[in-house]
């Protein structure tokens, strides 16, 4: 089967993954997924088994907020949104990794 | 998350209706039907997209297991999968269940008693020890001399409690004995005296009528009103027209004005008053207006005892009187009061005697669990054995080792659960027993409320788990470690083969059972040995044809010098009855619970003061009439007794009776006839020796003769007395007590009887022979359990060790074995278990006997008789417990032996 090279995942990411992603529209599970698939352009492939825990979890800590929807083939689905909550933690976890992401470049730079 | 919702979303968990596992699997259904719609958009047949979505997702059951897994406390749901999966199980098994609570529920249920005991008398809360303010108790002692604490004037109270400011509540009491006329009997009971704060101090609110005034209160008031205790009460019919009654206590007609709340026994646990009065009443009841006082005080909540104890050490000369010498000021200091006993010296706590008999209690119930849990563990392993396919099954299908460890011992925590709930109503149910063995010796003092509180739920709880781990852990160790292949292919049989070794785990648990219930067995005999030791012991003369009559002066209304001449009346009287050999004065006697006890010296000169007197033994002081030691049955071994007016004479000073031991440790190899001696609490005077009697013991458990001091009874008037009353040979008991007890009358005096009782119930009757009484039971209830359980135990695994061995016994007897041979070897077996078992028991049990020695009577802590006794009774059961499954092999046809399988 064809497929673009995979990545693992860092651990972590993911959550940054989802909270991005759910930042610019609320999205059902699938969504979430084929999203990030998209947005790195299939570099990460989310499988369910990752994709509704992390959900699950983030629901819980208050980042995300969950209601049930219609999907655009007619099926029932829960939609998640950023919280306020959410939106905060995005903007902390996205000056983090930009910080470590820095800090990698700097380091694998130094020797060239 | 607020707390209710929280609780009500784990309980639903719990129960399996979680709304989120419903949301769930709408929400992965979704999603798959998704992923199909999707795959066939991009052209795919519906079957392909399918199979495709299904490649892409994965299991929906991994997907909602790996949701869960990720929820906060996901444990929960384990757990609660577990429990009831092992309920499910345990209700398949009903036999195995049942045996198994059954017999945690002996073990749990012997701790959760001894426990609510123990809890009872040292761990429960002072009363009103929920308010605000740490109760204390006061004392006051002079800092220069050693053993100086004192009571309270009237005065001192009523000046700490307006310039201390240190108290919120402030009470003073005096207990004291009274005695109550009811309906024309006398009988003796617990009072206290007390200022009207008592009951608000201490945080107890009447359930009926009201507490004392301030009137009522001022010494010398002689409010003759008083208040009950609820068992009191309840004693009087427990109605409420008890209001506005009249009790005659000591003579004098109380009114009753209020009633105690249940349980309350003042600032002690279980044994209070009977009867509470107002100290304006003292007058009445004692004959002093301002009898010695003990404070006790609830501090303001913002002090600690260290901060009340500074502020008193500095308050103290402001508060106390100045000595009368010139001598130091006294000093005021606070303490914890113990709730056991309440004295004027802080260190005097009581309980420290409990220390020992109270471990020992728990040992012995902790050995009956551990006896109940071993059993269970060889129930689970025997179990486990047919359970070797279904754990095996469970392993291959992907559940970890922890996780087969975890729902067993999740089991065995069911188990011991449902046992221990048993197990608190079996403690309960005995607290009662207990309760009720007590309350004739204290009858309306008795306050107890014997429910569980949250000491003993959590005690019983940490209980039950000990027994799930000791009972599961061993267990759920060997079942869940298993070689996966052989077991799924196996047929019955297979396996056990470990088992069959003579030192296989299950043996080795037997073993254990057996040592054990030894030691306990042995410890149990020392007990009953020393219970009927002390059921039968004399102090030192026959107790046959002797009877003993309690006398009470103060409910006829006699004071010292009535009182002393009615009582020569009454003896006069007893002693011309017909059926009465002889009869004699004594305010004490031999195995009671009350006895003083003085210091006694040589030489005649009188100490500079009272509390700087000369070294010597501390001897037991009798006060006696004449003819004292005739009635007894003992001769004198030098001199003479008391003459009826030495015993009469309230000046007879200057004579003294002592015993042998007293008169070896004071005169070691002289003549102590003539002799001069001084005894503390005597003014000074020195007594001549007149006469040297038998040496006698004093207490159950003093082990040889202690020293005596005996004084006439003239100087030492008392207003509760006994006599001694020797039976004439052949005279009629029945008769005889019937003419004791009407003796005050037809004496024409209005002396009470307040009992009569031969020397043997007297004796029966003391609270150390109630103590050493329900020790030999308790100990003795124990050593049966363990003994039936571990008998019960080695039963099972005999009988299945032979149902295992079926074939191999049906090919032996094939062969030409006789049903000897067979039943021979499997007893074989089982002696070498017992002698296994009794060695180590052996070593148990001496130590045990070391440990309890304090608390024998009479009784050598290595007994070789008990230990053989219990040996024996303890091989007997075992080899019949290994007999009976071995005969029944026996009778199996070799036919049906080799088809078996």
């Amino acid at each position: 089967m064809a497929s673009t090279e995979r990545t693992d995942l860092l651990l972590g990411t993911l959550d940054l993954l989802v909270l991005k992603v759910l930042d610019l529209e609320p999205l059902h599970g699938l969504g979430v997924g084929r999203r990030i698939e998209q947005v790195t352009r299939g570099a990460f492939q989310v499988k369910a088994g990752s994709l509704f825990p992390a959900l699950y979890r983030m629901e819980h800590a208050g980042w995300l907020a969950s209601s049930w929807g219609v999907s655009e083939t007619n099926r029932r689905a829960r939609y998640y949104r950023l919280t306020a909550a959410g939106r905060r933690r995005l903007a902390a976890e996205t000056a983090q990794w930009e910080r470590v992401a820095g800090a990698m470049r700097l380091a694998l730079q130094a020797g060239d | 998350m607020p707390m209710l919702p929280r609780v009500r979303g784990v309980l639903r968990r719990l129960a399996g209706r979680d709304p989120a596992r419903r949301d769930l699997d709408a929400e992965i259904t979704g999603f798959f039907d998704m992923l199909v719609d999707e795959k066939i958009a991009a052209g795919m047949s519906p079957a392909e997209a399918r199979r495709q979505a299904r490649l892409e997702m994965g299991g929906a059951d991994q997907v909602k297991e790996s949701v869960r897994a990720a929820r906060p406390a996901a444990w929960l749901d384990t757990i609660a999968r577990d429990v009831r999966y092992s309920l499910r199980l345990l209700a398949k098994t009903p036999a195995f269940s049942l045996t198994a609570v059954v017999v945690l529920a002996l073990g749990i249920g012997a701790n959760s008693a001894v426990f609510s005991l123990i809890n009872l008398l040292l761990f429960q809360p002072a009363p009103g020890a929920d308010q605000p303010g740490t109760v204390v108790s006061l004392h006051v002692h002079d800092p220069a001399r050693a053993d100086s604490y004192r009571s309270f004037t009237y005065a001192e109270y009523e000046t700490i409690r307006d310039q201390s400011g240190l108290f919120r509540q402030l009470m003073a009491h005096q207990p004291t004995e009274v005695s109550v006329t009811d309906e024309g009997e006398t009988r003796r009971a617990e009072a206290a005296l007390a200022t009207r704060t008592y009951f608000d101090a201490l945080g107890a609110r009447l359930v009926g009528g009201r507490t004392f005034t301030i009137d009522e209160e001022r010494p010398g008031s002689g409010a003759a009103v008083l208040v009950l205790s609820y068992t009191a009460w309840q004693r009087m019919g427990g109605g409420s027209d008890v209001l506005g009654r009249t009790l005659v206590v000591n003579s004098h007609r109380f009114t009753v004005i209020g009633i105690a709340p249940k349980g309350f026994a003042g600032p002690v646990r279980i044994v209070g008053p009977g009867f509470w009065m107002p100290l304006g009443a003292a007058g009445l009841i004692t004959g002093r207006a301002d009898p010695g006082l003990m404070i006790v005080g609830r501090l303001r909540p913002e002090l600690t005892l260290d901060s009340a104890n500074a502020a008193l050490g500095t308050l103290s000369p402001n508060l106390l009187p100045a000595h009368p010498a010139g001598e130091g000021p006294d000093r005021l200091s606070a303490a914890r009061p113990s709730g056991l006993t309440q004295g004027m010296d802080p260190s005097d706590r009581g309980g420290n005697g409990l220390a020992v008999p109270f471990a020992a209690l728990m040992g012995a119930a902790m050995v009956v669990l551990v006896v109940a849990s071993l059993n269970v563990a060889n129930m689970q392993l025997a179990r486990g054995a047919s359970r070797r396919k279904e754990i095996a099954m469970r392993l291959a299908l992907g559940a970890g080792r922890i996780g087969i460890i975890r729902q067993l011992l999740i089991e065995g925590l069911m188990l011991a659960l449902v046992g221990g709930a048993a197990g608190l109503l079996l403690g309960v149910w005995t607290m009662h027993l207990v309760v009720a063995s007590l309350a004739p010796m204290v009858d309306e003092t008795l306050s107890v409320v014997v429910a569980p509180d949250w000491r003993v739920w959590l005690a019983s709880l940490l209980f039950c788990s000990l027994a799930a781990i000791i009972s599961g852990l061993g267990p759920a160790w060997k079942i869940s470690r298993l070689d996966l292949l052989p077991e799924m292919r196996s047929q019955e049989g297979t396996g056990a083969g470990r088992d069959l070794h003579r030192f296989g785990t299950r043996n080795l648990l037997v073993a254990g059972q057996i040592a054990l219930s030894l030691a306990l067995l042995a410890a149990s005999g020392l007990f009953v040995r020393a219970s009927v030791v002390a059921g039968g012991a004399e102090p030192g003369y026959r107790f046959d044809r002797q009877s003993l009559i309690r006398i009470e002066a103060k409910s006829g209304g006699y004071d010292a010098v009535s009182g002393r001449d009615a009582y020569a009346q009454l003896l006069e009287h007893v002693r011309s009855m017909p059926g009465v050999d002889s009869a004699a004065v004594a305010s004490t006697v031999a195995f009671a619970n009350e006895a003083s006890n003085r210091r006694v010296w040589r030489g005649n000169a009188a100490p500079p003061s009272e509390s700087k007197t000369p070294p010597g033994p501390v001897a037991w002081s009798y006060d006696i009439g004449g003819a004292y030691f005739r009635t007894l049955g003992l001769p004198m071994l030098r001199g003479r007794e008391f003459t009826e007016a030495e015993a009469r004479d309230p000046n007879a000073t200057g004579v003294a009776i002592i015993d042998e031991p007293l008169a070896a440790a004071l005169f070691p190899g002289e003549d102590p006839l003539g002799q001069l001696i001084q005894a503390a609490g005597l003014a000074g005077k020195a007594l001549r020796v007149i006469g040297v009697a038998t040496g006698l013991r004093n207490r159950l458990t003093d082990p040889r003769p202690v020293p005596h001091l005996y004084l006439p009874l003239g100087p030492h008037y008392q207003a509760v007395s006994h006599i001694h009353v020797r039976a004439a040979r052949g005279a009629e008991p029945d008769a005889l007590r019937r003419r004791l007890r009407d003796a005050p009358r037809s004496a024409n005096t209005r002396l009470a009887v307040l009992w009569i009782r031969t020397l043997d119930d007297a004796r029966d009757a003391s609270p150390v022979a109630w103590v050493i009484r329900s020790a030999g039971q308790t100990f003795g209830a124990f050593g049966a359990i363990a003994l039936l359980m571990a008998t019960v135990g080695l039963y099972g695994v005999k009988a299945y060790l032979v149902a295992r061995r079926t074939r191999e016994i049906g090919i032996r007897m094939a062969l030409g074995a006789q049903a000897a041979d067979v039943i021979r070897m499997v007893v074989r077996d089982g002696a070498v278990l017992l002698a296994a078992g009794v060695v180590a028991g052996f070593i148990l049990a001496i130590s045990a006997g070391k440990a309890v020695s304090s608390l024998l009577v009479g009784v050598a802590p290595f007994d070789p008789l008990v230990l053989a006794l219990a040996t024996a009774v303890l091989g007997a059961a075992v080899l019949a417990a290994c007999y009976i499954p071995a005969r029944r092999a026996t009778r199996v046809s070799p036919v049906t032996a080799l088809r078996v399988e």
